[in-house]
């Protein structure tokens, strides 16, 4: 199983990966990334938003962890 | 033929700035400038994102303009280095938050609205004076949470300190209103800006009257510029782009990620000084302590190295890891804000003038620490007021 992780250190609060995971990411009341439940990647969809909130963060805050 | 020096202010006035960047950027991605009392420009993404994400080696606290800004003090946050900058910004941050801002959206909504109206039966505009200046000063109105009557002032005032920046007599009448809602919030508390910055506390003491007015002016003054001239860019290049104009005409849902291109590409905010505080190495450039680093975020945000084709207009860009309001501790604290307004401004004026043509002789360019239009000239099919 795959899961997001966003490094807190890293995030500056631009908000682009709520754009484009809503079902992973959300922001707290500061504006920083939060993770939605304990972040698993158990679809398909889940992957490909993920992969897209990867990609788009300005700080390479958020990343993928794979286990097998 | 002599050598002229690399100066951005001069740069960033042309239309084809970005592409006078680049050229800079192929000959030395970092270069020394004799130009504004000596400065190191830095050009490159990597070089950019790498010292806005160091604060240690690369300081605000002496100052991020270049040249160097009128006011008599530093300004927080964003002239502040750890830990006075989060002192400042983190108690901030939960006011500028994107759910406070979608809270806003009808109130913002309503005043493009009424904007719009002043000229929309005329079938002519000025798209900057009339509607990207104004908006941002009464947007801020609204953050502050001020009475109507004085969002009206605020929009007068904001936009004539934008185009005279130096009237002293202005620049007393905002302190004097700044000092107005200092005194009334001291005896008022609510859940708001203003409060939020009185209640500051530095290193365990609660601010006093000047840094409140420092603060505010900051704040103030950051949010109205770079939102008039992102904004008065975005319309500019909706103008020249047709294909561009029908694909938000025909589904506004895209606006949003439109939104970040247009920031990428126009960049309003085209670039922000440090200062060193030790010895470092760049590109094999011998950067010494104490001098001024310019972030040059117009010639990142165009850099072929993180953007493929940067200098096309490519409203489905992704990913648009893009610098336009900075990266790392000093990111803007005004993102969800400046993203809420452009959104409106382009929802709106695409849905009531969206045939406008823009009269490309009249435009006007302007730049100080900021660079767009401060004319913005369009006809259009007229129509009808909403209220
Ligand atoms: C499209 C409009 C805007 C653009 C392009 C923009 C751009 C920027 C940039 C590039 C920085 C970083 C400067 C640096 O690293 O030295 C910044 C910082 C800042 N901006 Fe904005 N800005 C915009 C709108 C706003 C608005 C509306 C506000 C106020 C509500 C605002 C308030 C601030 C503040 C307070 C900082 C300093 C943050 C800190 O140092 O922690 N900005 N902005």
């Amino acid at each position: 199983m795959s899961t997001i992780r966003v490094d807190s250190d890293r995030c500056q609060g631009h908000a682009m990966c709520v754009t484009q995971a809503p079902s992973l990411v959300d922001v707290d009341d500061l504006g920083f990334a939060v993770i939605i439940g304990d972040g698993t990647l158990s679809t398909p969809e889940h992957h490909e938003q993920a992969e897209r909130a990867v990609a788009c963060c300005p700080e390479q805050a958020l990343h993928v962890e794979d286990e097998s | 033929m002599t050598d002229t020096p690399f100066d951005h202010l001069e740069i960033a006035l042309q239309a084809d700035a970005s592409d006078r960047l680049s050229a800079e950027r192929e000959k030395c991605p970092v270069q020394h400038s004799s130009a504004h009392d000596g400065f190191w420009a830095f050009l490159g993404y990597e070089h950019v994102g790498d010292a806005a994400r160091d604060p240690e080696t690369y300081s605000s606290a002496s100052g991020v303009t270049i040249p160097a800004h009128a006011f008599p003090m530093a300004l927080p946050p964003i002239e502040a280095d750890p830990p006075l900058h989060m002192q400042v910004r983190g108690p901030l941050l939960p006011r500028l938050a994107p759910g406070v801002m979608n809270d806003l959206e009808d109130d913002l909504r309503a005043m493009v609205t009424g904007l719009i109206d002043e000229f929309i039966e005329s079938g002519s505009a000025d798209l900057a004076a009339d509607l990207s200046i104004p908006f941002p000063g009464m947007s801020i109105g609204k953050l502050m949470n001020v009475p109507d009557d004085d969002v009206a002032m605020l929009r007068h005032m904001t936009a004539h300190l934008m185009q005279n920046s130096t009237d002293t007599d202005m620049i007393m009448q905002a302190m004097g209103f700044f000092q107005k809602l200092y005194e009334d919030r001291l005896a008022n508390p609510a859940e708001d800006l203003p409060t939020a910055i009185l209640e500051l506390e530095i290193d365990g003491e609660q601010i006093g009257n000047e840094q409140f007015l420092a603060i505010m002016a900051m704040v103030m003054m950051a949010g109205l510029d770079t939102t008039a001239n992102a904004a008065g860019t975005m319309f500019e290049l909706i103008g020249a782009n047709p294909e561009v104009r029908q694909a938000l005409i025909d589904d506004p849902a895209k606006i949003p990620q439109a939104v970040e291109e247009f920031l990428r590409y126009a960049t309003p905010l085209h670039a922000s000084g440090r200062t060193t505080t030790s010895d470092v190495e760049v590109e094999g450039c011998p950067v010494g302590a104490g001098d001024k680093v310019l972030l040059n975020w117009l010639a990142a945000n165009h850099d072929p190295a993180e953007f493929e084709e940067p200098d096309t207009l490519n409203i489905e860009r992704f990913p648009n890891r893009h610098f336009a309001f900075g990266t790392g501790p000093h990111r803007c604290l005004g993102i969800h804000l400046a993203r809420m307004q452009l959104k409106l401004l382009a929802e709106e004026v695409l849905a009531r003038l969206p045939d406008y043509q823009v009269d490309e002789a009249s435009v006007e360019r302007y730049v100080g620490v900021t660079r767009g239009l401060s004319s913005l000239p369009v006809t259009f099919t007229a129509g009808t007021t909403a209220s």
